[in-house]
C-alpha cells in the first residue's frame, strides 16, 4: 500500500494536462509540438485548455493554496485529485498510489475514506437534514445510523452548529450552509481535504470568521488540505504555500513571502501589488549586510544605542522598534550581527520597492 | 404626418433627426437604393416616432416583389400568402360557384387583398429594420437591392400563384369520378384536358388508395397470426392484470360502504387535511345518494389498477431513459404515439388479443396514461443538479446509492406529479374502456349516450369527475412532506 514515510508528499501531481473537447488528444499533441496558446487551441481544435502541465506536491499536514482568477482552472485541477475529472495526460499520486489506475471499487473506497471535499456551490443535499448531510459519507460507507449520528453531532459541534442538526439546509444562512459543507467533509475523518473556494460566496466578515475557525480546526486536526481561492489575501492567510494559476498554467509556487517578495512574472506582481507586506516580509529580506552598510558610509554606528531584532522578525515588529529609536535596527542571529535595517530600507520594504 | 418619405427628408435638414454620420453611411450601404428614406425611417423607428398610419409605399405597390428585391423573404412570403389568398377568393367568387355566395367571396377576396397589402406595407419597414440589425451583426445577411432576387421571387410566384388560383375555381373530383374517367379513357373516349389535369393534381394523390388497401390487409393478417401464435403470452398478461385488479376490487368493492366511506375520509384527513376530508365526505355522499356507489368503487379499482401498473412500469422505464439518452431518443416517439393515437385504434386489436372485459380496458388505459409517468420520472431525475450528484460521487457513492439516496428522493415531487397525471388520464379513459365492457361509471355514461338520457349522463359524468377529484386531492396532499 502507500508509503507514508515522513516527508513523502501526501498529494503529488505530475505534469497534469486537462483539455476539454472531443479532439483533446490531438490538441495536446499540437500544443506540445507547436507551443500553442489557450486561444489558439480554442480556434484550431475547438478545445478548452483547463489545466496545462501542472505539477506540485503537498506534504503531510500542509495547507496548500491554489490561487487564480475566475476560469484559470482551479476547480478543474482540484477535481483531478479524487478523479471527478480524468486527466488528458499526467499522473496524480495520493500517498504514493496512482489514482488513475484504481478500479471503480478502489476509487469509491478512496473517495469515501481518504478524501473530504467542500464545494464552491456547497452542493448540500436539500432533502436531508443537516445531520444526515454531515453523516452522508459515513452512510455511503455503510456505518449504522447510531454511530453515524454520534459522529455527525460531534462534527456539527466542531463547526459551531450545535442545535441545527434537525434543520434542513434551506433553513440555514449561506455561511451556516458552508459550515455544513465543511462538516460533511470532516465527518468521515479523511486524511485529505479538498476545498474549492469554500468561502468565496460569503461576505468579508463571515469569511474572516470562517477562515479563523478553519485555521483553528486545522491546527488541531492536522489534515493535508488543498485550498482553492481567487483571493490572494485569503491564500496568504490560509496557505503554508501558494500556487498561482493563470490560464491553466501554474506560474509560481512558493511561500506567501516568496510570492510577495519575488513574484515570478508581471501577472503575479500585479496580484501582489496591493497586498500589505507588514506580516509577510521579514527582516532578512529588507536588511543590508553589515559590511555593505559600512562600505556605504555607515561607519558612525553606535551599536549600543541601536534596537536589536532577529532575522525572522516581520516588518510590523520592525516598525514598532523603529518608532522608538533614532538609530537603525541591528539584526542579530545567534548573537552575531548579520545586518542592518535603516529607516529608508524599512519604508521601501513596506512599499515593496528596493 | 412627419414620417412620409418627403417629410422625413425635410427632417434631415432640421438637424434633430440626423443620425450620426457613420450610421447613416451604414444604412445607405445596407439599403443600396433609397438610402435617405430608409435612413430617416430607421431613425424614426429607433425614436418610436413612426406614426400608426405609416406605410412603405414601394411595398404597398409592389407587394411580394418588394420583399424579393430587398432580400427580405419574411416579407415576401407573408405578402405572397395574403395576395394569393385574396386572389383565390376572388377567383372562387367569379368562376367556381357564381350563384352560391359568389358575390360574397368576390368582395371578401378584394378585402383580403387590400388589407393584406396595407398590412405588409405597414410592417415592411419594421421587418426591414430587423434585417438591417441582423446584417450589422453578420454581413452575410441579404442587403441592397438585386434583380436576380426579383427573378427568384417571380419564379416562385409563377410556380405557385396560377396553380392555387386555378384550384380555387375548380371543384375537386372524387376518387370514384376519376376512376370512371380513367375507365372511359381506357375505352378510348375523349376526355377534356382540364378533367384529366384535375384528377392528377386536385384532390387525393392518385396512387394513395392502391397502396393503402394491400397494406391494411397485410396488417389484418398479421394481427390474426399474432392472436393465434402468442395466445399464451396474451393470456399471461390478462392473468397478471386481473390479479392486480382482483386485489383492488376486494378492497374497494368488497368492503361495505360505511366502512369504505369512513376509511376514505380518514385517509383524506390524515394525508391532506381537514378541508379535503370534508370535500371527500360530500363527494362520497353524492355518489351514495345517486346510486353510483358500487360503480364508483368499481371505477376506482379499475383506475387504481391502471395507475399501479403505470407506476410499476413507468418509473423504471423513466429511470432507464434518464440514464441513457439514446434509449430515451428511441422511447420518446413511442410515448408520443401512445398518447396521441386515438384509443379506438388500439381498442380493436386489444379485443383481438385479450377479448372484452376489464383487463383489456385496463391495458388500453395504461397505454394512454403511461407516457406522463415516464416523462415526469425522466424530468425529475435529469433535473437533479449536476453539482449535487458530483458531491455524492466525491464522497464515494456507488451508482445505486446515487440513484436511491440522491436522484430518486430529489425526483419524488416530479414523480408524484406523474402519478397525478396518470390518475387523471386514467379516469378520462373510463368511458372508452366501458366500450369494451370494462364496467363502472363509464357504463352509465355510455348508456346515457346511446339512449339520449341527458340526466343520467350528467349525473354519471359528475360522479366520474368527483372520483377524479377525490383521488387527485388525496395524492396531492400526500405529496407535501409536512403531511407524510
Ligand atoms: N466540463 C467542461 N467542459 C468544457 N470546458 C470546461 C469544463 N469545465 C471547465 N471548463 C473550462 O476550463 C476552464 C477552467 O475552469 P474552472 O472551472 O476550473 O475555473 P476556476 O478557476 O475554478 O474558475 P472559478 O473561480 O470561476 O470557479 C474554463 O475556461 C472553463 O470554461
Ligand atoms: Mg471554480
Amino acid at each position: 500500500m502507500g508509503n507514508t514515510d515522513a516527508g513523502a508528499p501526501v498529494i503529488e501531481v505530475r505534469s497534469v494536462w486537462k483539455i476539454f473537447g472531443s479532439r483533446a488528444d490531438e490538441a495536446l499533441e499540437a500544443i506540445r509540438r507547436d507551443n500553442l496558446t489557450k486561444t489558439d487551441v480554442l480556434k484550431q481544435f475547438g478545445c478548452v485548455v483547463g489545466v496545462a502541465d501542472a505539477s506540485f506536491a503537498v506534504g503531510q499536514g500542509e495547507i496548500f493554496c491554489i490561487m487564480g482568477l475566475s476560469g484559470s482552472g482551479k476547480s478543474t485541477l482540484v477535481r483531478h485529485i479524487n478523479r471527478l475529472i480524468e486527466p488528458t495526460s499526467g499522473e496524480i499520486f495520493l500517498n504514493g498510489r496512482d489514482v488513475n489506475v484504481l478500479n471503480d471499487e478502489e476509487l469509491r473506497q478512496l473517495r469515501a475514506e481518504t478524501i473530504g471535499m467542500v464545494f464552491q456551490n456547497m452542493a448540500l443535499l436539500p432533502h436531508r437534514t443537516v445531520r444526515d448531510n454531515v453523516g452522508f459519507a459515513l452512510e455511503l460507507r455503510g456505518v449504522d445510523s447510531y454511530q453515524r449520528s454520534i459522529a455527525a453531532d460531534e462534527t456539527i459541534a466542531k463547526v459551531d452548529l450545535t442545535g441545527y442538526g434537525d434543520r434542513y439546509p434551506s433553513e440555514l444562512s449561506g455561511g451556516m450552509q458552508q459550515r455544513v459543507g465543511l462538516a460533511r467533509a470532516l465527518a468521515a475523518d479523511p486524511d485529505i481535504l479538498l476545498m474549492d473556494e469554500p468561502f468565496s460566496a460569503l461576505d468579508p466578515l463571515i469569511r474572516r470568521q470562517l477562515q479563523d475557525e478553519f485555521l483553528a480546526l486545522s491546527r488541531v486536526m492536522h489534515k493535508t488540505t488543498l485550498f482553492i481561492t481567487h483571493d490572494l489575501d485569503e491564500a496568504i492567510r490560509m496557505g503554508s504555500r501558494i500556487a498561482i494559476m493563470k490560464d491553466g498554467v501554474i506560474v509560481q509556487i512558493g511561500t506567501p513571502e516568496d510570492i510577495v517578495t519575488k513574484p515570478a512574472d508581471e501577472y503575479v506582481s500585479d496580484f501582489v501589488a496591493g497586498i500589505s507586506r507588514l506580516k509577510l516580509v521579514f527582516a532578512h529580506t529588507v536588511m543590508q549586510p553589515l559590511e555593505a552598510y559600512k562600505a556605504n558610509g555607515g561607519n558612525g554606528l553606535d551599536e549600543t544605542l541601536c534596537p536589536v531584532a532577529d532575522p525572522e522578525t516581520d516588518l510590523n515588529a520592525l516598525v514598532d522598534l523603529s518608532v522608538d529609536s533614532e538609530h537603525p535596527i541591528l539584526i542579530k542571529d545567534d548573537g552575531n550581527t548579520v545586518g542592518v535595517v535603516t529607516k529608508t530600507a524599512l519604508l521601501r520594504g513596506i512599499q515593496g520597492e528596493p | 404626418m412627419t414620417d412620409t418619405p418627403a417629410d422625413a427628408e425635410l427632417g434631415l435638414e432640421t438637424g434633430d433627426t440626423t443620425p450620426s454620420l457613420q450610421e447613416r453611411k451604414l444604412v445607405s450601404e445596407f439599403a443600396g437604393d433609397k438610402a435617405d428614406y430608409y435612413g430617416d425611417t430607421f431613425v424614426h423607428l429607433q425614436q418610436n416616432r413612426l406614426s400608426a398610419t405609416h406605410v412603405n409605399r414601394s411595398a404597398l405597390l409592389a407587394g411580394p416583389f418588394w420583399g424579393a428585391r430587398r432580400g427580405n423573404w419574411t416579407h415576401f412570403w407573408i405578402a405572397l400568402l395574403l395576395d394569393v389568398s385574396g386572389l383565390m377568393l376572388m377567383a372562387r367568387g367569379l368562376f367556381a360557384d357564381p350563384e352560391k355566395s359568389g358575390e360574397f367571396n368576390l368582395l371578401w377576396g378584394i378585402a383580403v387583398f387590400i388589407c393584406g397589402r396595407l398590412l405588409t406595407a405597414r410592417f415592411a419597414d419594421q421587418l426591414y429594420y430587423r434585417q438591417y440589425q441582423s446584417w450589422r451583426i453578420d454581413r452575410a445577411v441579404n442587403a441592397g437591392v438585386s434583380a436576380s432576387r426579383i427573378q427568384v421571387g417571380l419564379a416562385l410566384i409563377l410556380a405557385l400563384g396560377p396553380m392555387l388560383v386555378y384550384r380555387a375555381t375548380q371543384i375537386a373530383p372524387t376518387l370514384r369520378e376519376c376512376k370512371r374517367m380513367w375507365r372511359a379513357m381506357g375505352k378510348g373516349d375523349e376526355v377534356s384536358v382540364g378533367d384529366r389535369f384535375n384528377c392528377w393534381v386536385i384532390g387525393e394523390v392518385p396512387i394513395g388508395k392502391n397502396i393503402q388497401q394491400p397494406v391494411a390487409g397485410g396488417i389484418n393478417d398479421f394481427i390474426d397470426w399474432m392472436t393465434i401464435t402468442f395466445v399464451t403470452f396474451f393470456d399471461a398478461i390478462t392473468i397478471g392484470i386481473r390479479g392486480v385488479l382482483n386485489l383492488l376490487e376486494l378492497i374497494f368493492v368488497g368492503t361495505p360502504w360505511p366502512v369504505m366511506a369512513f376509511m376514505l375520509v380518514l385517509v383524506a384527513w390524515r394525508t391532506a387535511g381537514k378541508n379535503v376530508a370534508i370535500f371527500t365526505g360530500l363527494a362520497l355522499f353524492y355518489l351514495g345518494m345517486f346510486g353510483f356507489w358500487q360503480k364508483s368503487m368499481s371505477t376506482l379499482s379499475l383506475v387504481g389498477a391502471a395507475t399501479l401498473i403505470c407506476v410499476l412500469l413507468g418509473v423504471p422505464i423513466g429511470i432507464w431513459c434518464a440514464k441513457s439518452p439514446r434509449i430515451y431518443a428511441f422511447i420518446r416517439p413511442v410515448l408520443d404515439i401512445m398518447q396521441t393515437l386515438p384509443s379506438f385504434v388500439y381498442l380493436i386489436p386489444a379485443i383481438a388479443f385479450f377479448g372484452v372485459g376489464k383487463p383489456p380496458g385496463i391495458l388500453a388505459t395504461v397505454i394512454f396514461a403511461l407516457p406522463p409517468m415516464v416523462r415526469l420520472t425522466v424530468l425529475g431525475i435529469t433535473q437533479v443538479p449536476e453539482s449535487v450528484k458530483e458531491a455524492a460521487l466525491a464522497f464515494g457513492a456507488t451508482p445505486r446509492q446515487l440513484l436511491w439516496k440522491v436522484e430518486l428522493p430529489l425526483a419524488v415531487t416530479s414523480i408524484m406529479t406523474g402519478i397525478n397525471q396518470t390518475i387523471m388520464m386514467s379516469l378520462s379513459m373510463v368511458v372508452v374502456a366501458a366500450l369494451i365492457a370494462a364496467k363502472g361509471l363509464g357504463e352509465d355514461v355510455l348508456f346515457a349516450l346511446q339512449h339520449v338520457e341527458h340526466g343520467l349522463g350528467l349525473l354519471a359524468g359528475a360522479a366520474i369527475a368527483l372520483c377524479a377529484m377525490i383521488m387527485d386531492r388525496i395524492v396531492q396532499g400526500a405529496r407535501k412532506p409536512d403531511n407524510s
